[in-house]
């Protein structure tokens, strides 16, 4: 097993690469009482066209279906059910799907090596026939109307569906009733055996455990399965362009206060800097700008423009970056234009700067503080980043006032889709 | 894990001892009995003493300060529990050893300074700063109705006349317009003087010096406090349920169920009552869930929970529009299964498990071991080891027990009447 250190933060997490391609990455600390283990395979709501495993042609799936995957896969053809399987003991399991990637997780204190080895088994072999397949769209239907009703997440599906045009991105991760209504039984197993072979996939054990005791029990469960050979997956490219679809929208829906997002779309071809730093980047030069600390945040509030800070949603996207500056208010109009002046001359000064880093070398320690986090961080670098940075407090504590302002003169702050969600009178 | 309660004559002060976090937790609480025209400046004034102090003038100020405190976190929260309200101010920060030296005794100040140090002029708070908290909290009372179910449930408990729970926890806007900077300014001295107050600190940290820098800095002197009983009197077992709906343009429906639970022993309030809960509808392997959803895939989501202070139960669902008198017949039949005793041992062993995994998961949070050891002082609540050796006790037929003492008193309902035709 290989070891991957965090220096300053004095933790380390090991890695090792299967015979079958998983990956596996253990954490564990003997003064942690609970344990949060996660399987993840790097198929989310984007992967819509790709060739299927043995293939030579692109297909295109619905949208959507990765996230009707992640509800089927939990049904197992003999009982106990998983949920049940882990509540005996005390156990509680979950999944999500994301853009990128769709998760299965349990979280429990006892009998971890067990649930281990049962996690991987029930993602491995799941069981779908037409009837259970058609059982799940009432529920899944269910799902869409109950975020048609919220006004919140209806603000956050427009922020992309206005801003990318190509880039898959701009669907919404659980699809909509039509899309859902086309999926059948065959979909699925394409889409199960090309994107959850174990070479697609990863574990990741966060908790209090024996690591040599763990990763023997991984490997005995994985070498008694059999799997297709490895095969690269090709997933269709795109071109997006950098504009934005729509500069402006205003939606109608049942809502009390109205909703506003001013979105800035960034290419990520634009900056010759790494991801991850570029990401903390703009995380510094927008929280200096709109939160709690700001100047802008103080005028705003006396002015009564708005009650609380706005929030800033950075999204990576692959091809671009979609910033959206959000808030509640009913002065969305006296905000926007506040925004607008704002971003028009930008002077961050080095003091704000070393504050800032402060706060996220904090994070960072805070994060070692909690199994779920260092587990969802592991994952979140292994998806956006493709590797896990042990030295991050010292690329943070590398930043500095240049570079930063070579990174503002390069966005286009005029690059931007507004919208607005309010009542319909 | 090391547990110290030192009675402080003002205060409790409850030290845990523990390397298991990098950070220091300090929370302090005040609590008194609930009334309801307090609630509403009891939001405000916590509001008002994390946006202003006689240090840091501004709000701006005071989050520059906690950050370079390395991101200090200071938040302060009002919440009821059985009969009592309760503020709880709680900071979290870096173990210095990760810093730099002195930063405990800092971070420990400036809480305080929260806390003893607002910002007065003659007899008021600052009226500008009173005047922001309150447009804030009249956002978070208005902002209610955009959460469906959590509109839906205050509907269901507001019916309840004169029980604290069926008051709003967010305030009221009559009562808001009641305050200002002078009101607010007697009510907060009224609260350091007459409330009970505990601290708890969660930490690596070296006793003697915490208890010392707690005593410089926590400037409370009072002993008079009066007690009340925290468990609410029960609701009256009635013939007919009371049902009450209203149309709202949604997609989905929100069906509420308030059930009352009559004559609790100790143990059935501590254990019992909580296992029929898991069991009833506690997580996706609860008899609601298994009949509701998966079985008549009626509902995307069925709950039960207990408010065991409150001597009530709560069952929440979303629903297809239209099938509510399915759905309400088929949750009655499952509180009737159960007083069959129509459930397995496994299903009443996975109950057990799940509660006894959350005792033990909440000893990797600083606020997990703080809820434990208020719930103490508040209700005598066991030791860890303790709750779930008895947690194992509980037998099926303490659960049959426990419910028959569960009676519907009624239901609250937001049905939706849009049906959307476009997807």
């Amino acid at each position: 097993m290989k070891k991957i250190k965090f220096n300053i933060i004095d933790e380390e997490v090991y890695y090792e690469k299967l015979d079958n391609g998983m990956d596996v990455y253990l954490f564990s600390k003997d003064n942690f009482h609970n344990n949060y283990v996660t399987f993840t395979t790097k198929f989310g709501s984007i992967y819509n066209e790709f060739v299927p495993i043995g293939k030579d042609k692109m297909i295109k799936v619905p949208k959507g279906v990765a996230h009707f995957l992640e509800h089927k896969v939990f049904i197992q053809e003999y009982d106990p059910q998983p949920s049940d399987f882990f509540a005996e003991s005390g156990a509680l399991t979950n999944a999500y799907t994301t853009f990128k990637n769709t998760t299965y997780l349990f979280t429990g204190p006892d009998n971890l090596v067990e649930n281990v080895k049962y996690l991987l088994d029930f993602v491995q072999e799941p069981y779908f026939t037409d009837e259970n397949v058609e059982s799940e769209k009432g529920i899944i239907t269910q799902e869409i109307h109950m975020c048609d009703d919220r006004p919140i997440d209806v603000l956050y599906e427009h922020i992309r569906k206005n801003s990318l045009h190509n880039n898959p991105f701009k669907d919404s991760i659980i699809g909509t009733v039509n899309d859902i209504n086309s999926i059948d039984k065959k979909v699925l197993d394409t889409c199960y055996e090309t994107f959850y072979h174990p070479s697609n996939m990863f574990l990741v054990v966060t908790g209090n455990f024996n690591v040599d005791e763990m990763i023997n029990a991984i490997k005995e469960n994985q070498n008694s399965k059999k799997f297709k050979k490895e095969n690269k997956i090709k997933i269709k490219e795109y071109k997006e362009p950098d504009e934005v679809v729509l500069k402006e929208e205003i939606i109608k829906m049942n809502t009390n206060i109205p909703k506003l997002a001013y979105n800035i779309k960034i290419p990520y071809n634009k900056f010759k800097m790494e991801k991850r730093k570029l990401n903390l980047y703009l995380y510094i030069i927008f929280s200096i700008l709109f939160d709690d600390s700001s100047l802008f945040n103080e005028r705003a509030k006396k002015e009564n423009i708005i009650t609380n800070a706005i929030y800033t949603n950075i999204l990576n996207c692959d091809s671009h970056i979609l910033i959206s500056l959000i808030n509640e208010t009913f002065k969305y109009n006296e905000l926007l234009d506040m925004i607008k002046e704002e971003l028009k001359t930008i002077n961050i000064s080095s003091e704000d700067l070393e504050r800032k880093k402060k706060v996220l070398v904090s994070n960072e320690i805070f994060s070692f503080e909690n199994i779920e986090i260092i587990n969802e961080m592991i994952i979140d670098s292994i998806i956006f980043d493709n590797n896990i940075e042990g030295n991050i407090i010292n690329i943070i504590n590398s930043l500095n006032i240049e570079e930063l302002n070579e990174i503002i003169k390069q966005i286009d702050f005029k690059n931007v889709s507004t919208i607005i969600v309010k009542k319909d009178k | 894990m090391n547990y110290e309660l030192i009675n402080m004559g003002a205060y409790n002060l409850h030290l845990v001892k523990t390397n298991r976090f990098k950070t220091i937790t300090v929370e302090v609480d005040f609590r008194r009995e609930i009334q309801k025209e307090d609630i509403t400046k009891r939001a405000v004034l916590k509001e008002v003493l994390l946006n202003s102090n006689k240090n840091y003038r501004t709000e701006r100020e005071l989050i520059i300060e906690s950050e370079k405190l390395y991101d200090l976190k200071l938040v302060a929260s009002s919440a009821r529990m059985g009969n009592y309200t309760n503020i709880s101010f709680k900071t979290r920060f870096l173990d210095e050893k990760y810093t730099e030296k002195n930063m405990n005794e800092e971070s420990i100040a400036f809480l305080m300074d929260i806390i003893f140090n607002p910002n007065i002029d003659n007899g008021s708070f600052n009226e500008e700063v009173v005047n922001k908290c309150k447009n804030r909290i009249e956002k978070s009372i208005k902002s209610l109705k955009d959460s469906k179910l959590k509109y839906t449930l205050f509907k269901l408990l507001e019916n309840v006349k004169d029980k604290p729970y069926s008051y709003n926890s967010y305030g009221y806007l009559e009562d808001l317009e009641k305050i200002d900077g002078k009101v607010l300014y007697d009510y907060y001295k009224d609260m350091i003087n007459n409330d009970f107050i505990d601290i708890f600190v969660v930490g690596d940290f070296d006793s003697i010096k915490i208890k010392e820098l707690i005593k410089k800095y926590f400037k409370a002197r009072t002993y008079h406090k009066t007690k009340t009983n925290i468990i609410v009197e029960e609701l009256p077992i009635i013939k007919k349920i009371i049902e009450q709906s209203e149309e709202d343009n949604v997609n989905q429906t929100q069906f509420t169920i308030l059930c009352g639970i009559n004559n609790l022993t100790e143990f059935e309030r501590k254990y019992v009552i909580k296992v029929y809960s898991e069991l009833l509808g506690g997580s996706s392997n609860s008899i609601l869930f298994d009949t509701v959803r998966e079985k008549n895939s009626y509902a995307y989501y069925v709950n039960a929970d207990v408010k065991s202070y409150d001597n009530t139960l709560l069952i929440y669902s979303g629903i297809e529009p239209g099938n509510k008198n399915e759905v309400f017949k088929l949750i009655k039949k499952c509180l009737i299964e159960i007083e069959k005793g129509n459930f397995t041992d496994d299903m009443l062993n996975n109950a057990k498990e799940t509660l006894i995994g959350g005792i033990k998961a909440s000893l990797d949070s600083p606020s997990g071991i703080i809820n434990n050891y208020f719930a103490k002082i508040l209700v005598g609540t066991d030791n860890f080891e303790e709750r779930i050796d008895n947690f194992r006790k509980v037998t099926k037929e303490d659960v049959i027990n426990v419910s028959k003492k569960i009676n519907i008193y009624s239901t609250y309902t937001l049905e939706g009447v849009k049906q959307d035709e476009e997807n």
